[in-house]
């Protein structure tokens, strides 16, 4: 099953979550070797781990992650920005264009490769889904040069449009074109036994809500504050003025 | 080009205050055939935290009666819109509860319509703002016309914002464009005049990746569309022709 959540509400799904953040260890620390922090808990997180952010989550049947990606739109910081503007000689930033980091698939599930196949074209389709949705035109992002033959093999590939490095390590900056013709590529590919349900749109649950209540709140009574500040200073000069004109017409 | 957004083009500089802003919506909403439009800003960011701008196509005793009874609080659209970047389609909310089902009561007296789509955008000190759709159809009608228009009203959505800060003084000073080596050849052989196969072939690049250059450099020249932002280039001297 798919599931679209909001880094606010992950709390609220607290074995998603745990199961999500040690999975993304094992597989960015242990298997890549990557230069990722894990903490104390064994959970690999980072900066862009933040309340905004939108996981695209596999959950498998017993509540844990099966696989997941995070989704950014490029008008706010991303990864690709603020790491690796120098692969393209500069930033990519639209409201059509969203970068998706961490991509990964649990390395705990059972079945091996072909259960592997099925949860990364799930979460390509998804992807993909909600693109078209929205009115997306790419997805871009950072990887490792082996994981281009795993998105190739869910029917949707990336264009390389930028590499740095050379070997298992290369670093590729792809750009995935949002297209109806990517996602009846991607379902033609799709393995027997996927499951597609219809993808659910990405909303905020309880916690994010509760949140975006206390922050319109909290902006109100802020712009409230200034401006009463604001008119308070502009009396207090009036008055000043108003008392240094007698004196200047005495003088 | 595409007619309807250059029709939107032309319209946004003359924006200066919400009286025009509704004229501008007014034409949104007729260009794309809908029963109401609305940019509104619950936050404009920055030195202009909490400060609030938009306008709407709505009745405006309808807008009276959402204020007068502080719908705002408990609208699911304005939660959802503020508690998340992802477009919002109305029918994927939960309307249940009692102020909630009130208030959709009598959207419908006023004909708002029963179809929504809310394009949530949000920006550094707080800042937040919705554009919003609305349509009085059949969900199957409603969901065609929505894939037909959605990248457009994303486009013009983000584009329509940025005005209503720049006009509100709430716009953070726009940096010089830093426009990549590769934005800067795109937009310079597209001012030139060459066709786009002609300039990703040039390029080395696909069509598709074109794309991607020209629309990151649009976005940060401010422009609503590729040709606007070769205009935006070369009246501003990031690239010569």
């Amino acid at each position: 099953m798919i599931r679209f959540i909001y880094g606010n509400d992950l709390s609220t799904s607290p074995r998603l979550a745990e199961t999500m953040f040690r999975d993304r260890a094992g597989q960015f620390r242990t298997r890549l070797n990557w230069d990722v922090r894990v903490d104390p808990n064994g959970w690999e997180r980072d900066q862009y781990d933040g309340p905004d952010a939108l996981y695209c989550v596999y959950v498998l049947p017993d509540g844990t992650h099966g696989g997941s990606g995070r989704l950014m739109p490029t008008t706010g910081r991303t990864m690709l920005n603020d790491h690796f503007s120098h692969l393209m000689g500069g930033e990519i930033t639209s409201p059509l264009i969203w970068e998706s980091t961490r991509f990964c698939v649990s390395p705990r599930i059972a079945g091996g490769a072909a259960a592997a196949a099925r949860i990364s074209t799930a979460l390509m389709l998804a992807g993909c889904e909600v693109g078209l949705r929205f009115g997306l035109s790419h997805f871009a992002a950072v990887f490792d040069a082996p994981m281009r033959r795993i998105y190739r093999s869910t029917g949707w590939a990336p264009e390389i449009v930028a590499e740095d490095g050379a070997g298992r390590d290369r670093l590729c900056l792809g750009l995935w074109e949002i297209t109806e013709e990517a996602r009846a590529a991607i379902l033609a590919r799709a393995p027997e036994g996927l499951e597609l349900a219809p993808v659910p749109a990405p909303l905020p649950g309880r916690r994010a809500l509760t949140a975006a209540r206390d922050d319109i709140d909290r902006a109100r009574i802020e712009g409230k504050l200034r401006d009463g500040l604001e008119a308070e200073a502009a009396a207090a000069a009036a008055a000043d003025a108003g008392l240094s004109a007698p004196d200047a017409r005495a003088a | 080009m595409n007619e309807r957004l250059q029709s939107i083009v032309e319209s946004v500089p003359a924006v200066t205050g919400a009286a025009e802003l509704r004229r501008l919506l007014e034409r949104v909403r007729a260009i794309y055939d809908m029963d109401n439009c609305i940019y509104y800003a619950l936050s404009l960011g920055g030195p202009k935290a909490g400060h609030e701008f938009g306008a709407m196509t709505y009745d405006v005793a309808w807008h009276q009666r959402y204020e007068d009874v502080r719908y705002r609080d408990c609208d699911p659209v304005v939660l959802a819109a503020a508690g998340g970047f992802a477009p919002i389609d109305w029918a994927d909310l939960d309307w249940t509860g009692r102020p909630v089902r009130r208030l959709l009561s009598e959207a419908r007296e006023f004909r708002v319509g029963n179809n929504g789509y809310t394009i949530p955008i949000h920006g550094p000190g707080g800042q937040f703002a919705m554009f919003t759709i609305s349509k009085q159809c059949p969900e199957e009608e409603w969901r065609a016309r929505l894939a037909d228009v959605a990248q457009e009203l994303l486009l013009i959505a983000h584009h329509v914002h940025r005005h209503a800060l720049e006009i509100n003084g709430a716009a953070e000073p726009m940096p010089i464009p830093n426009l990549s080596p590769r934005e800067r050849d795109a937009l310079a052989l597209m001012a030139a005049g060459r066709s786009r196969a002609q300039i990703a072939d040039r390029l080395k690049i696909s069509e598709s990746t074109l794309r991607v250059y020209l629309d990151s450099a649009r976005h940060k020249l401010g422009g609503l569309n590729a040709f606007h932002a070769v205009a935006i280039a070369v009246k501003g001297g990031a690239i010569k022709v």
